[in-house]
């Protein structure tokens, strides 16, 4: 019992850091067609961000990785998107495929390729027990951290105009921009929101792994890629769903593998999406995007 | 003399894309070993992006994964035709079948395709039923899977360690007739009906459904396709290094045949062909330039050209059109006309000579 539960709260973890990573990458092609493949960059821009403010306190260093963040999801839209704005899918997904490419390899150029320790409090780095069952602290910061966004971004697209906007636009782009609705305005919002969210994400990835690299966006984009996917292409709760999925599938793989085929969990992980995509090709929430 | 006259016409784009291939690996090997293995490299990758339109360009549906094939072609390949003798001490856990196997050169790059093809269909299966967008990321999944496979099964791939000991067959004339018979290959099939079906789901997929098109199904058929010439591909080029690991066949390798497709123009045989030139020229001019800037400029450099090509000629160079005589006609004219439009004075003068003849 304790053992089950012991997976439970590991799988919770999983699945509350990949909802983050996938949440803003539906968020962006929900609105704008944008399957952004540079969305792992932002996260690779915050962990350099937070080894470059490392000198002031980390609250404060946390803060300015997220800014430098938005800041660099905003450029990315305006320098990158805006131009090719309007494309097919396709176009985007390959734009967005040069700039994660292009920005990796400005990463090498500025860091090298070796890691960059960053020291985080070591709070974070502790295991509580709790009645048999070991709770990284990891684990807690990335919940409590995806319950804060995840909920602040459902008030947020609920509650306030600019939120509604972003849903209409969702929902019917030009129709959107006939009523009034600003096109930059939306698509830069999203932009920042979802920079934010890997900030967020950022943060997590360098409590969980200590370092800064050049390639540490590749593992999270296919993370969110691969949730979405699951989720149907679009749809934030499928989004959600399919990161909770993968987090479960992740945990269930790493327990059932015998040990040395292990190393290839995530192999083991992604064919078991591919087998369930044989089940149920349009996702698990058909998007209407996609309906015919 | 009619008859002659359609074939050459129905087969003058590859024909050309052929001579100027050839004419390029030709040529080469008089600039000296470098670059007669520049060259070689360079119809490799002809052969791969061939391979990779045949999917990515002929459907319009990206592909992330393609290199997966060409691993799987490339371990194919070596593990039927690395010699016994090393075999034994270099993998002594290999399965008995492929542990007794040595096969000549051409059968292991047929053995390689074929192989290659086999799990494209596999892949298929699941993937080509996926919405478009899906697909494409669905095919990243599998190059993951596939990188990771082979990074981690010892006992037949050596896992991240470097397989070697592979017998290095392929020089320039392998190379240039691998090129060749991928460019005909491909015309073929894109002229086809499975082609022509294809690509009307391209344009308009709802519409090409409405008209009969199995879009599932003529999308599965271009990823066995493409799954055999990657694959080929893969066989040659591994048996060009000798030595390899899985990392060769993977996220590096993906961007610059994706970046190539890309700044040759995803919409035409001429676009895959010229691409890899193109980029070949490119590079090299790049690497020139690290020797000033330091490593990273080739990859900056490249990322920054696809960008600027997608921005302002999203068709590619080749915006979606073929090769024929009469484009190359027409820039000869075009450049006569330029010609004549610098100096316009004599030019009168004489078309009324012209005239006056008649």
């Amino acid at each position: 019992m304790t053992e089950l539960i012991q997976h439970f709260v590991d799988a919770a973890g999983l699945a509350s850091l990949y909802a983050l990573l996938a949440l803003p990458v539906a968020l962006i092609y929900g609105i704008m067609g944008l399957i952004n493949f540079a969305h792992g960059e932002l996260i690779m821009i915050g962990a350099y961000g937070l080894f470059i403010f490392a000198a002031v306190t980390l609250p404060l260093a946390a803060f300015l990785a997220l800014v430098l963040v938005i800041v660099a999801a905003l450029a990315m839209e305006r320098a990158a998107f805006r131009p090719v704005r309007g494309s097919s899918p396709e176009t985007l997904l390959v734009t967005s495929f040069a700039v994660s490419f292009l920005l990796q390899n400005v990463a090498l150029m500025i860091f090298g390729s070796r890691p960059k320790s960053v020291e985080t409090p070591s709070v974070l780095s502790q295991t509580v027990t709790v009645g048999g069952v070991q709770v990284e602290g990891v684990t807690i910061l990335s919940v409590g951290l995806a319950l804060v966004c995840i909920g602040g971004l459902v008030i947020f697209m609920r509650h306030t105009a600019f939120g509604m906007a972003m849903r209409a636009s969702a929902e019917d782009f030009t129709m959107a921009r006939l009523v009034g609705i600003r096109a930059n305005a939306v698509i830069s919002g999203t932009f920042a929101i979802s920079g934010a969210a890997a900030g967020v994400a950022a943060f997590i990835l360098v409590v969980q792994g200590g370092s800064a690299f050049a390639t540490m966006g590749l593992t999270p984009v296919i993370i969110a890629f691969v949730a979405t996917m699951m989720g149907g292409l679009g749809s934030l709760s499928g989004a959600l769903i399919g990161a909770c999925l993968l987090g479960a599938g992740t945990v269930a793989f790493d327990v059932m593998l015998p040990t040395q085929l292990r190393s290839a969990r995530d192999a083991f992980v992604y064919g078991g999406v591919l087998l369930l995509l044989l089940v149920r090709p349009q996702g698990i929430v058909a998007s209407r995007r996609e309906r015919v | 003399m009619g008859r002659l006259r359609v074939a050459l016409d129905r087969t003058q784009t590859p024909l050309l894309l052929a001579l100027l291939v050839l004419a390029i690996g030709l040529l080469a090997p008089l600039g000296g070993l470098a670059l007669e293995n520049r060259a070689i490299v360079m119809l490799i990758n002809v052969s791969l992006v061939v391979g990779l339109y045949s999917f990515a360009g002929l459907s319009g549906v990206l592909s992330f994964g393609h290199m997966s094939f060409m691993s799987i072609g490339a371990y194919t390949g070596a593990l039927v035709s690395i010699p016994l003798v090393a075999k034994g001490t270099l993998l002594p856990d290999l399965p008995g079948f492929i542990a007794n196997t040595e096969l000549s050169f051409p059968l292991a790059v047929l053995t390689g395709g074929l192989v290659a093809a086999l799990v494209a269909f596999v892949v298929s299966l699941p993937v080509a039923r996926l919405p478009a967008l899906a697909i494409s990321l669905a095919l990243f999944a599998v190059l993951v899977i596939a990188y990771q496979v082979e990074s981690n099964w010892d006992s037949v791939t050596r896992g991240r360690q470097a397989l070697f000991g592979v017998p290095t067959n392929t020089n320039l004339g392998v190379a240039l007739l691998v090129a060749v018979l991928t460019i005909f290959f491909v015309y073929g099939y894109q002229e086809s009906r499975f082609g022509l079906r294809l690509r009307a789901s391209r344009e308009n997929e709802l519409a090409s459904q409405a008209i009969g098109v199995d879009v599932v199904r003529e999308r599965r058929i271009a990823l066995v396709i493409s799954g055999f010439v990657i694959g080929v591909a893969g066989v040659v080029y591994a048996q060009y290094l000798g030595v390899f690991t899985p990392n060769d066949f993977y996220l590096d390798l993906t961007f610059l045949t994706i970046a190539m497709l890309v700044i040759g123009g995803t919409r035409s045989l001429t676009g895959a062909v010229i691409g890899p030139i193109l980029v070949a020229v490119l590079t090299y001019v790049l690497q020139r330039g690290e020797t000033i800037t330091g490593p990273g400029l080739q990859q900056i450099g490249l990322a920054l050209v696809m960008l600027v090509v997608l921005i302002f000629r999203p068709a590619g160079l080749s915006g979606g059109a073929e090769l024929r005589f009469s484009t190359l006609r027409g820039l000869l004219a075009r450049s006569r006309f330029r010609a004549a439009s610098r100096a316009p004075e004599p030019e009168p003068a004489r078309a009324k000579e012209a005239l006056d003849d008649v």
